[in-house]
């Protein structure tokens, strides 16, 4: 399903005065376990920014298989498969694609990847669960 | 993720020299060198325009490119332009028996790396460690080549060169093509192509860009802060024995030269832009000289569908470069501001997905260390060039042993990331540089190195 372009379900803008620091957040999307649940992110600019990625932390906590617990995100655009032509706009949208299907084959977090494989209801009520306590 | 072992390793080889070797096409399809004497000869007539020359007794037809093996059959040639690694000079090919005691030449590259292992005396070289990667170990002292996996030997034979002549010498240099010749249109490109245009439209930007500078500075004295690159990009200090998982700066501007013998993939692509003057105002600050890379080139002219903007600096392409000036693009000042003139933009379109950019974007991304000594398209992720290992960027630990025979050069150890506190031997020294260059296997990447200081 092909996440919603407003700009209220994402924003970011710069800490302060400080541009390499920014704050964001993302709406969970619709129809996926984490929706109504807003995510607080943090972004940091490396000096050399349009060559190298952002680094992306989940400042609210999240049940997701790419997510660990200390907020770090699993996903390839955020590493290696960055390229200059990026940016924060389509970064943003890429964690919403994220959360709206996990990859499961490249787990963060070993044990919710082999939970959504596993048994999927469980999974997907935890993570319901985790929205509605934290996300809120 | 797993990748070809060292793909290439000469492009990383700094001091490259261009030279033409001719070669002719074997009853299978590929292409074996002439000897390097026959090869001088037949460049000789090429670059005089003649149309046939004889070489042992055999025909050259320049204009058709063929030449006459007995009455009957005839075989293909082609102009293979290279380039060879800087190396002391080497005084003899080598051959091999490929039957009936029948010799053929080995490519450029091997006699280069066999010539090299013979004249420091070792009594076996194992050509897969080597540049050339062929996968044969070499024994002098029975004269013989064996293949790896098969273990099929054939006998080898040290061709010495006239007296005073090197096998550099005898390779010609890279020229401009022969007008009339049949491949002159793919072998023209080198050396020629953009040469002029990049001086005019260099100085004319440079001008431009410290005319327009002035103008920003004037009455706006205080210079943008925004998103600029950290001067960061040079090497970063190492202290104590390190080697760094990526090359200096100075691998972007020989990327392109690699010695790769006989694989025609570089043949066709060129050496476009080897002279190219460093960029006007930039060149003072960095150390390593800006050049046009050859997988891009220079635009004049915007084309009417790629009016776009450029996928570094997000800048429109008919504006200036976000990396053009040192003021970081001037900000809003630039834009409130109305410009007398259009400034010339520098803009330069990649080879193969014609993808368009600032120049000085691109030359800042090459730069920068992520693309280690290839280059992706921003756009498409196209790769330009050849990528040699997947290892992370950082230092590493090695220590040297010394050896204990003569020919041995001792032995390199690195640190190995996932076992650690255990040293592992690296597979290959690079010893044609001034610095040695460790190549290094960790579980499923390779990668190489400088060592920094010892």
């Amino acid at each position: 399903m092909e996440p919603s372009t407003s700009a209220s379900v994402r924003r970011a803008s710069p800490v302060g005065d400080n541009l390499f620091e920014w704050a964001g957040s993302i709406m969970g999307p619709a129809d996926s376990v984490y929706e109504g649940g807003k995510f607080l992110l943090e972004m940091k600019f490396p000096p050399d920014y349009p060559f190298k990625p952002p680094q992306i932390l989940f400042k609210t906590r999240i049940y997701h298989c790419n997510i660990n617990s200390q907020g770090m995100v699993c996903l390839d655009i955020l590493q290696d498969q960055w390229t200059p032509a990026l940016n924060v706009g389509k970064v943003l949208l890429s964690l919403t694609c994220l959360l709206q299907s996990c990859n499961p084959n490249d787990p963060l977090v070993g044990s919710i990847a082999a939970q959504y494989l596993n048994d999927k209801e469980k999974h997907d009520h935890t993570a319901r669960l985790w929205t509605k306590r934290y996300a809120r | 993720m797993r990748i070809p072992r060292l793909a290439s390793m000469a492009a990383i080889s700094g001091g490259c020299v261009n030279v033409v070797v001719w070669q002719r096409q074997r009853r299978d399809g590929g292409y074996s060198p002439f000897p390097p004497h026959d090869s001088a000869i037949i460049e000789a007539a090429y670059g005089a325009q003649s149309s046939s020359c004889n070489v042992g007794g055999l025909r050259v037809d320049l204009k058709n490119m063929l030449m006459k093996q007995t009455r009957r059959s005839e075989c293909k040639i082609q102009r293979h332009p290279t380039s060879i690694p800087a190396s002391p000079p080497i005084l003899a090919y080598w051959t091999w028996e490929e039957g009936h005691t029948n010799f053929a030449v080995y490519s450029i590259g091997a006699i280069l790396d066999i010539e090299q292992a013979y004249q420091q005396r070792r009594p076996i070289v194992d050509l897969s460690l080597c540049p050339c990667m062929l996968p044969y170990t070499l024994d002098f002292t029975t004269m013989t080549q064996m293949r790896h996996h098969y273990q099929t030997q054939r006998t080898i034979k040290r061709e010495p060169l006239h007296h005073g002549q090197s096998l550099q010498s005898l390779l010609a240099p890279v020229s401009v093509g022969h007008p009339g010749a049949p491949l002159a249109s793919g072998t023209g490109m080198f050396s020629l192509a953009t040469g002029p245009a990049t001086n005019i439209l260099n100085s004319m930007s440079a001008a431009a860009s410290a005319a327009h500078s002035m103008i920003t500075r004037s009455s706006y004295s205080q210079p943008a802060t925004y998103i600029q690159p950290a001067p960061s990009y040079t090497q970063p200090g190492g202290s104590g024995v390190s080697t760094t998982g990526q090359t200096a700066s100075g691998s972007s501007k020989t990327t392109g030269s690699t010695a790769a013998p006989g694989k025609g993939r570089r043949g066709k692509k060129g050496v476009a832009v080897s002279s190219s003057p460093p960029l006007g105002r930039r060149g003072k600050d960095d150390s390593g000289v800006l050049q046009v890379p050859e997988y891009a080139v220079i635009e004049k002219t915007l084309d009417k569908d790629d009016d776009g903007s450029c996928p570094i600096c997000m800048c429109q392409l008919s504006e200036k470069s976000g990396y053009d000036d040192e003021g970081g693009g001037g900000g809003g000042g630039v834009e409130m501001r109305p410009i007398p003139y259009a400034p010339p933009v520098d803009l330069c379109k990649l080879r193969n997905c014609g993808h368009m950019m600032h120049r000085p974007c691109l030359l800042m991304m090459l730069k920068s260390e992520s693309t280690k000594n290839g280059l992706t398209c921003p756009t498409c992720k196209k790769v330009y060039g050849t990528k040699t290992g997947d290892m992370p960027d950082g230092t590493m630990a090695v220590r040297h042993t010394q050896g204990l025979s003569p020919w041995s050069r001792g032995i390199w150890y690195h640190r190995d990331s996932l076992q650690l506190l255990s040293w592992s031997p690296c597979i290959y020294v690079w010893p044609r540089s001034q610095r040695p260059r460790l190549i290094v296997d960790v579980h499923v990447c390779t990668g190489y190195g400088h060592v920094q200081s010892f």
